[in-house]
């Protein structure tokens, strides 16, 4: 079953990550927590201005600005030093995995390239490498919090929408 | 071709402009669709307002028509949303198939001092990666880029009729961090390109790798190739920790132009708000515009560096582009009735400024004569093959074959009347039958036959267990030396043309092949204008004339008897011969 799911190839790939593991991890991880965290914030900082609306009060908008300043302060520093991680990572894991399989390539026996086309073996090494880099990204190291995401803010929202009704 | 023109971002779309053109029609519809969801949406803007001013108004009533109406615009937008990414997909798709037969196209009219001047690894790098970056960013990003722009200026200005102040408090900031991203993006494109410069030429060792795997396993070359190819993924790496680096400082910029607009629009909102300047439902309907002008904005800043990116693989296509073809202009060949088949007038070439390849030649090579030419290794005798094959076009003086300038008439229609044998002959890994009919496409069986029996190639095919039909394998490696030279005599045959050129056919063949093939050689150049060059001696001795080339420059010239009698250098190659096989 795992074969049909390409989930043994998927932790084939997780273990190329190796050496650079814990900055793959920190940055993917990192990176979607902070990146939640703003989407959250940013509904719970309109709700709270929206009380200050209705309320007419002058202190519950000071209130939102300063939470929404320190949020953008702490989520800017963050994600210059995650996404670097992060990308540094996949970049080192991509050119690992490009001279592992040149060795691999420069120890086959010379049957196979006889066998294969020049041009299949090249597509292998460059094209369907690039393929595996756009796999190890996973599109966007957000990607992977999208749904906690959308049930964090759909909450949100909803009792947002409740307290000016 | 060595004068690489430089694109601006702007410039590459022009030159791409083209592949648009044909689709006209296509965008069109395209544009009307993005403009109706682009109303569609900020209609939703408007519902928005309007309902949570019924809401706390508590008119409900007017929340039900509202309501259904909000229902009816999210549909429409779902069905403007599928059309339009259909179209442009069938736009993306379309333009870009046309791209590759063009690239297709365009390679195979490159002249063929470019594939000598550029690792074969680089021109590939160029053709599959490079153009697969930009095959995704005209198949995504573009599209996306083109609707962010629209649906900014459209939010924009329904905002500002609702509120300019708001609007100017709440994107205030944008400018500065778009104008900090774009700087900041010319920096990820050098180190974008600078990293497809080092992915070519890692592709090249790829290239070399897979090209001389015998050479690398007999001689133990594993290491040397493996570190060179090492070097160059990690001079790529460089660049793209660079470039990520780069794209890591973009964040805050990225922060503040998601997060401080929505954060300046609610405060300063709510402050006008509070001061009765705007209902709460204006301010809830500004929110909601406000991420139809801050996101696509954020996201636009990214599309920036992901168009500067991708700009540094589209140059580098570009530029494939812009290397110069072979001439496609001239006359239509018509056959003349022309007194010599070749003639050559004060012929100079060379591929270095100050080494002449082919220096001050002339000859006069008449119908049905076979020409030898000799000489020692590097003295033009290839080059002259070349030259007559309309392979180099930039020489001096001047070459006619069968009574026509070979610059005047088209090359492909030169090429039709002459047939060129070389000593490293390229198989196709195709079957035995299909190599063989590249010489006429129209070829019947019985003809593919006729010529492999002229060849001297029919008994050994007609051994193998599937005979014509027997796969060759790339460049031929299931076939011996001689066998593949007696398919490309065959094609040869097949092709049935007035003038043949062998260059050094049996060269690199064991006695036994090159008997096989000299026999098969004399039968394809019989009635016909041959030249033929050749270091054995048993090749040449038969010819009508002999021309002797010294360091690109005809030196002796006459028939085997007159030239051993004249003890020049012709005299001195064969007696070298003589002695190299009495040893």
């Amino acid at each position: 079953m795992f074969e049909k799911l390409g989930l043994k190839t998927l932790f084939k790939l997780l273990r190329g990550i190796g050496a650079h593991k814990l900055s793959y991890y920190t940055g993917l991880f990192g990176f979607s927590i902070v990146e939640a965290s703003i989407v959250i914030l940013i509904p719970i900082i309109i709700k709270i201005m929206m009380d200050a609306v209705l309320n007419k009060d002058m202190a519950i908008l000071r209130q939102g600005i300063a939470l929404a300043v320190l949020e953008a302060v702490i989520a800017s520093s963050l994600f210059i030093v995650l996404i670097y991680l992060f990308w540094s990572a996949v970049n080192r894991i991509a050119a690992d995995i490009k001279i592992k399989m040149m060795h691999r390539v420069l120890n086959l026996t010379v049957a196979y390239f006889e066998k294969q086309h020049s041009g299949d073996i090249i597509s292998r090494i460059t094209n369907d490498i690039n393929n595996l880099y756009g796999a190890a990204t996973l599109d966007s190291p957000s990607s992977i919090f999208t749904p906690f995401k959308t049930c964090a803010l759909s909450y949100v929202n909803s009792t947002s929408l409740i307290s000016i009704i | 071709m060595e004068n690489i023109k430089k694109y601006t971002t702007f410039g590459l779309f022009k030159r791409f402009y083209f592949l648009a053109k044909p689709y006209k029609h296509i965008i069109f519809i395209f544009a009307f669709c993005s403009i109706a969801n682009t109303f569609v949406n900020i209609s939703e803007g408007y519902l928005v307002k309007n309902l949570i001013d019924s809401t706390i108004n508590k008119d409900i009533g007017h929340i039900a028509e509202l309501a259904l109406l909000m229902a009816a615009i999210i549909v429409a937008g779902a069905v403007l949303g599928y059309l339009m990414k259909y179209i442009y997909g069938l736009f993306s798709a379309n333009s870009m198939a046309d791209f590759r037969a063009f690239l297709y196209k365009h390679l195979q009219k490159l002249p063929l001092d470019c594939f000598h001047k550029n690792h074969s690894g680089d021109i590939l790098s160029r053709f599959s990666n490079d153009s697969s970056s930009m095959q995704n960013f005209v198949g995504f990003e573009l599209l996306n880029m083109v609707l962010d722009i629209l649906m900014i200026l459209a939010a924009a200005s329904y905002m500002a009729i609702m509120s300019w102040k708001l609007l100017l408090f709440s994107i205030m900031l944008s400018p500065v961090a778009l104008f900090l991203i774009n700087w900041m993006a010319n920096y990820t494109k050098k180190y974008s390109k600078a990293n497809r410069d080092c992915v070519g030429k890692a592709n090249c060792v790829v290239q070399d790798i897979i090209g001389g795997i015998y050479m690398i396993k007999s001689f133990n070359l594993h290491r040397i190739f493996l570190e060179n190819y090492k070097k160059e993924t990690n001079e790529a790496l460089k660049c793209s920790l660079k470039e990520s680096f780069l794209n890591a400082c973009n964040a805050p910029f990225h922060v503040t132009l998601r997060m401080i607009p929505t954060v300046m629009c609610i405060s300063f909102g709510a402050f006008l708000s509070i001061r009765n300047e705007i209902t709460p439902g204006e301010l809830m309907a500004f929110m909601y515009l406000l991420g139809y002008v801050s996101w696509p904005l954020a996201f636009l800043t990214g599309r920036i560096s992901s168009l500067k990116s991708a700009a540094g693989a589209i140059e580098r296509v570009a530029e494939l582009m812009d290397w110069k073809q072979e001439r496609q202009s001239g006359a239509e060949f018509v056959d003349k009735s022309a007194a010599e088949a070749i003639v050559i007038e004060d012929l100079c070439f060379s591929y270095m400024e100050e080494v002449q390849a082919v220096s001050k030649l002339n000859a006069k090579i008449g119908k049905g004569k076979k020409i030898a030419v000799v000489g020692a290794s590097g003295c033009g005798k290839s080059t002259l093959v070349k030259l007559l094959s309309g392979l180099y076009e930039d020489y001096e003086g001047k070459i006619e074959i069968l009574g026509h300038d070979i610059r005047k008439v088209k090359l492909d229609s030169i090429r039709r009347h002459i047939s060129l044998v070389t000593q490293d002959t390229y198989l196709f890994p195709e079957s035995i039958g299909e190599n063989i009919a590249h010489g006429r496409k129209d070829a019947s069986m019985d003809d593919i036959l006729e010529a492999a029996k002229i060849a001297n190639a029919y008994e050994f095919i007609k051994e193998l267990p599937e005979g014509f039909e027997t796969l060759v394998g790339e460049r031929g490696v299931k076939l011996s030396g001689g066998q593949k030279q007696r398919i490309a005599l065959a094609r040869a045959v097949l092709k049935n043309t007035s003038i043949i050129l062998l260059d050094e056919p049996t060269s690199a063949l064991d006695t036994e092949s090159e008997l096989l093939v000299q026999e098969a050689m004399d039968r394809v150049m019989a009635e016909r204008t041959a030249i033929i060059i050749a270091h054995r001696y048993s090749t040449i001795k038969n010819a009508d004339e002999i021309l002797v080339l010294d360091k690109g420059e005809l030196v002796e010239r006459g028939t085997h008897d007159e030239l051993i009698l004249r003890r020049g250098i012709y005299h001195q190659l064969y007696e070298r011969q003589l002695m190299k096989q009495a040893i």
